[in-house]
C-alpha cells in the first residue's frame, strides 16, 4: 500500500548568517502579521510551510499550482524525505523517485556507461538491476558509440537524454517532480513521452509541481494550490483552477484597489513578501480589512453565510458572499471591468445593515472595455 | 521489493541505527564514488593513482635522510619508523579533515535524495582508505630494503587498523555535522590536525621525549598509531593503546549514536 502523509507538518527554515540581523530587520519589516517570519531569541526563521495536512492515495496524481515561493517546492522536498518537518509527522511507504535534477550524480570524467551505473546507484538500484537495464538505457538514448565516451564531450541535449533514460528506468511507487521533465530534441520527444508516460503509468502517485496549467490538467487527477506555505484550496482540478482565478481575478477584488486601501499590505507586497489576493485570502478577509472598491466587511457582521464561512476559514466561500452582496452594498464602486449580470438578483438572505441606504442599484460603467 | 516505509517521527535513535546501517548496504554506491574521487584526481595522468605512492616515497625518503641526520639515527632504524607513522598520519588526518567537510560537499546530494547521510562518511574514508593501501606500499618497499623483519605479529596491525578506521568513522560524523552547523569548526580543526602532527611521534620517537608517560597518555593519536606502527616494526603494543582506542570506539560510538539521532534531520537545514 503506497501513501503520503502529512499530519500537521510545519518547516521553518533558519537563517544562518553574519548578517541576520539586517535580515531579521527586514523581514520583520515586510511581515505584516503574515507570520512567515519570526525571530526567537537569537534565531532568525523564515516560515516555507504552514501547518499542513495532507494525504496522498494510491492512484493519485496531483498537481502542486501556486505563485513562485509558495512552498510547492519545499512540500516536494519533505514528500522526497529531504527535509524533515520541523514539527508535525511525515509517514510514508513506498519506493520514492525525486526527479528535481536528473543529472545528479553525473560524474563528468567517465563514460556514459559509467555514469549509468553511477545514476542507478543513486537511485537505490542494485549492480545487477543496472546490468539488466543497461542496455535498454542505451539503446534509448541513442547515444551509441558516444556512451564509451566520458561525458564532457557530450552537448547537452546529449546529457539530457542520458540523464532521462537512466531516471526513467527504475520502477517507484511514488514519482515527484518539480516541473516536468523536458527534453528538447524533437526527433526525441515522441519516443520520450512515450517513456515519460510508461513510467508515470508504473508508479502509484505522481505529484507534479508547475506553472502550466494545460500540463496540470492533462496529467492530473488532483490538484493542491499553495499560497504562503499554506494549502489555499484543493481537490479536483477544476476546483482549484476555479478558485485559483476567483482570487486571483474577482472583479470584486482588484490589487490596486486593496493596496490602495490598505498601505501597510502594499508596502509589504513591494519587499515581495506576499501578493495582495494571497494576503487578503489569508490574513486581510479575516482581519476585516476592505478589499476596496468601497466593500466594507462590517456590513457583513450580522450574515450568518459570511460568518459562518468564516467560522470555517473558508475564504472561497466567504469571497463568495461578498461578490454575491457586494453589487447591493452602499458606497459600492463598481470595478471598471464589472458588467452587470442579466440575472443580478438583491440576496434575499442578507439583511442590510442601514435600510436607509441599502437598496441603492449599482449603476454599470459608462465604459465598455471588457477584459476577458 | 519490500515496501519502504518513513515516519518522520520514528525515535532518534532508532533512525540513527537505520542510517548507518543502511549506509553499510548502500557499499556499491560509496563505493563506486569513493574511488572515483582518487581516480578524478589523476584523470588523464599516465600513472594515474600510482601519483599517491609515488608523491609520498619521495617525502618519506627526503624527510627520512634529513632527520635521521638531523636526530643522529641509523637510517635503517629510522626510515622504517618514519614511513609507516606518516602513511598512518595520513589515513588519520585525512578522516578527521575531510570530515569536516564530508557534509558541506555533499550538499547538493543531500537537498536532492533522501540517503543515508552515512553514505558520506563511508565515502570519504572508503577514499582515504584507498588511498592508505597505495601509500602503505612505500613503507614495506622502504622495510623491505632495509630487511626490517615482519612476522606473523603484522597481523596485529590489521586489528589495529580496523580500531582506527572504527575511530574515525564516528569522529568524522561528528565533526561533520559540527563543521555544516558551525562553519568557523573546519579552519579551528585545521589548525588542530597541523597542531598534532608535531605533538604526536611521527617524525620524533617516543624515546626521545624525557618525560614521556603522562605527554604521551593523553594523546588517542599516539595510540592510534601505535597500534599499527608497533606490530610492523616488530615492537610490542603497549596494553594501555589497545585499551584506550577500544574505548574511544565504545565512547566514541555511544555519543555518536545519539548525536546522529537527533542532529541528521537538521543537518539540511544547516547547509
Amino acid at each position: 500500500m503506497t501513501y503520503i502523509q502529512l499530519e500537521d507538518v510545519t518547516i521553518d527554515f533558519p537563517i544562518y548568517s553574519t548578517v541576520s540581523r539586517s535580515i531579521r530587520h527586514r523581514l520583520l519589516q515586510g511581515a505584516v502579521g503574515s507570520g512567515i517570519s519570526g525571530v526567537e531569541g537569537d534565531k532568525t526563521w523564515v516560515r516555507a510551510l504552514d501547518h499542513l495536512d495532507l494525504e496522498f492515495r494510491d492512484g493519485d496524481r496531483v498537481g502542486l499550482v501556486g505563485h513562485n515561493g509558495a512552498g510547492k517546492t519545499t512540500l516536494l522536498r519533505v514528500l522526497a524525505g529531504v527535509y524533515a518537518p520541523t514539527s508535525g509527522r511525515m509517514r510514508r511507504a513506498g519506493t520514492v523517485a525525486p526527479l528535481f535534477d536528473i543529472s545528479l550524480g553525473f560524474d563528468m570524467e567517465r563514460s556514459g556507461y559509467d555514469n549509468i551505473v553511477l545514476r542507478g546507484l543513486f537511485l537505490g538500484l542494485t549492480r545487477p538491476e543496472i546490468e539488466e537495464q543497461v542496455d535498454s538505457i542505451a539503446s534509448f538514448t541513442e547515444l551509441g558509440a558516444y556512451l564509451s565516451m566520458p561525458l564532457r564531450t557530450y552537448s547537452s541535449g546529449m546529457l539530457l537524454r542520458l540523464a532521462f533514460a537512466v531516471s526513467t528506468a527504475v520502477r517507484p511507487d511514488i514519482i515527484l517532480m518539480d516541473e516536468w521533465i523536458g527534453v528538447g530534441d524533437s526527433h526525441f520527444i515522441e519516443r520520450a513521452t512515450a517513456r515519460l508516460d510508461e513510467f508515470i503509468a508504473g508508479s502509484s502517485i505522481l505529484v507534479l509541481a508547475s506553472h502550466s496549467e494545460t500540463l496540470i490538467r492533462e496529467v492530473c487527477n488532483k490538484a493542491i494550490l499553495m499560497g504562503q506555505g499554506r494549502v489555499l484550496a484543493q481537490g479536483s482540478v477544476d476546483h482549484v483552477y476555479g478558485y485559483y482565478r476567483h482570487f486571483g481575478d474577482t472583479p470584486f477584488f482588484n490589487s490596486e484597489d486593496y493596496l490602495a486601501e490598505n498601505p501597510d499590505v502594499a508596502d509589504a507586497v513591494v519587499k515581495d513578501v506576499t501578493a495582495p489576493w494571497l494576503h487578503y485570502t489569508i490574513h486581510g478577509i479575516w482581519e476585516g480589512r476592505s478589499p476596496g472598491n468601497g466593500i466594507e466587511l462590517r456590513y457583513f457582521d450580522g450574515d450568518p453565510v459570511f460568518q459562518s464561512a468564516k467560522q470555517r476559514s473558508d475564504a472561497a466561500a466567504a469571497m463568495d458572499r461578498i461578490a454575491e452582496v457586494a453589487p447591493f452594498l452602499p458606497g459600492f464602486r463598481a470595478p471598471a471591468n464589472w458588467r452587470r449580470p442579466a440575472n443580478l438578483r438583491r440576496p434575499l438572505n442578507f439583511s442590510f445593515p442601514d435600510q436607509g441606504d441599502a437598496l441603492e442599484q449599482p449603476t454599470p460603467p459608462q465604459r465598455s472595455n471588457t477584459r476577458s | 521489493m519490500s515496501t519502504e516505509v518513513l515516519d518522520s517521527a520514528r525515535p532518534p535513535l532508532s533512525q540513527a541505527i537505520d542510517d548507518i546501517v543502511g549506509g553499510i548496504r548502500r557499499w556499491p554506491l560509496w563505493g563506486l564514488l569513493g574511488w572515483t574521487d582518487i581516480l578524478q584526481r589523476y584523470r588523464r595522468s599516465v600513472l594515474g593513482p600510482l601519483w599517491i605512492t609515488l608523491s609520498m616515497a619521495v617525502l618519506i625518503s627526503a624527510l627520512g635522510i634529513l632527520y635521521a641526520f638531523l636526530f643522529e639515527m641509523e637510517l635503517a632504524e629510522y626510515l622504517p619508523f618514519l614511513a609507516i607513522g606518516f602513511v598512518l598520519w595520513g589515513l588519520i588526518s585525512g578522516m578527521i579533515a575531510e570530515g569536516c567537510t564530508v557534509f558541506v560537499e555533499a550538499e547538493g546530494i543531500i537537498k536532492q535524495l533522501s540517503i543515508p547521510l552515512s553514505v558520506h562518511i563511508y565515502r570519504m574514508v572508503w577514499k582515504n582508505i584507498l588511498i592508505f593501501l597505495h601509500n602503505v606500499v612505500v613503507f614495506f618497499v622502504v622495510a623491505l630494503i632495509f630487511g626490517t623483519p615482519i612476522g606473523w605479529s603484522a597481523f596485529l596491525a590489521l586489528a589495529g587498523l580496523v580500531l582506527v578506521v572504527a575511530n574515525g568513522l564516528w569522529v568524522a560524523t561528528l565533526l561533520g555535522l559540527l563543521c555544516a552547523r558551525y562553519r568557523d569548526a573546519t579552519p579551528i580543526m585545521g589548525s588542530v590536525i597541523q597542531l598534532s602532527f608535531f605533538l604526536t611521534p611521527i617524525i620524533w620517537k617516543p624515546e626521545m621525549l624525557p618525560d614521556r608517560a603522562i605527554f604521551l597518555v593523553a594523546n588517542p593519536l599516539y595510540h592510534a598509531i601505535e597500534l599499527v606502527r608497533a606490530p610492523l616494526l616488530g615492537d610490542v603494543v603497549q596494553p594501555m593503546s589497545w585499551l584506550v582506542s577500544i574505548a574511544l570506539v565504545v565512547v566514541g560510538w555511544a555519543i555518536t549514536l545519539p548525536v546522529v539521532g537527533y542532529y541528521r534531520a537538521k543537518l539540511v537545514y544547516w547547509l
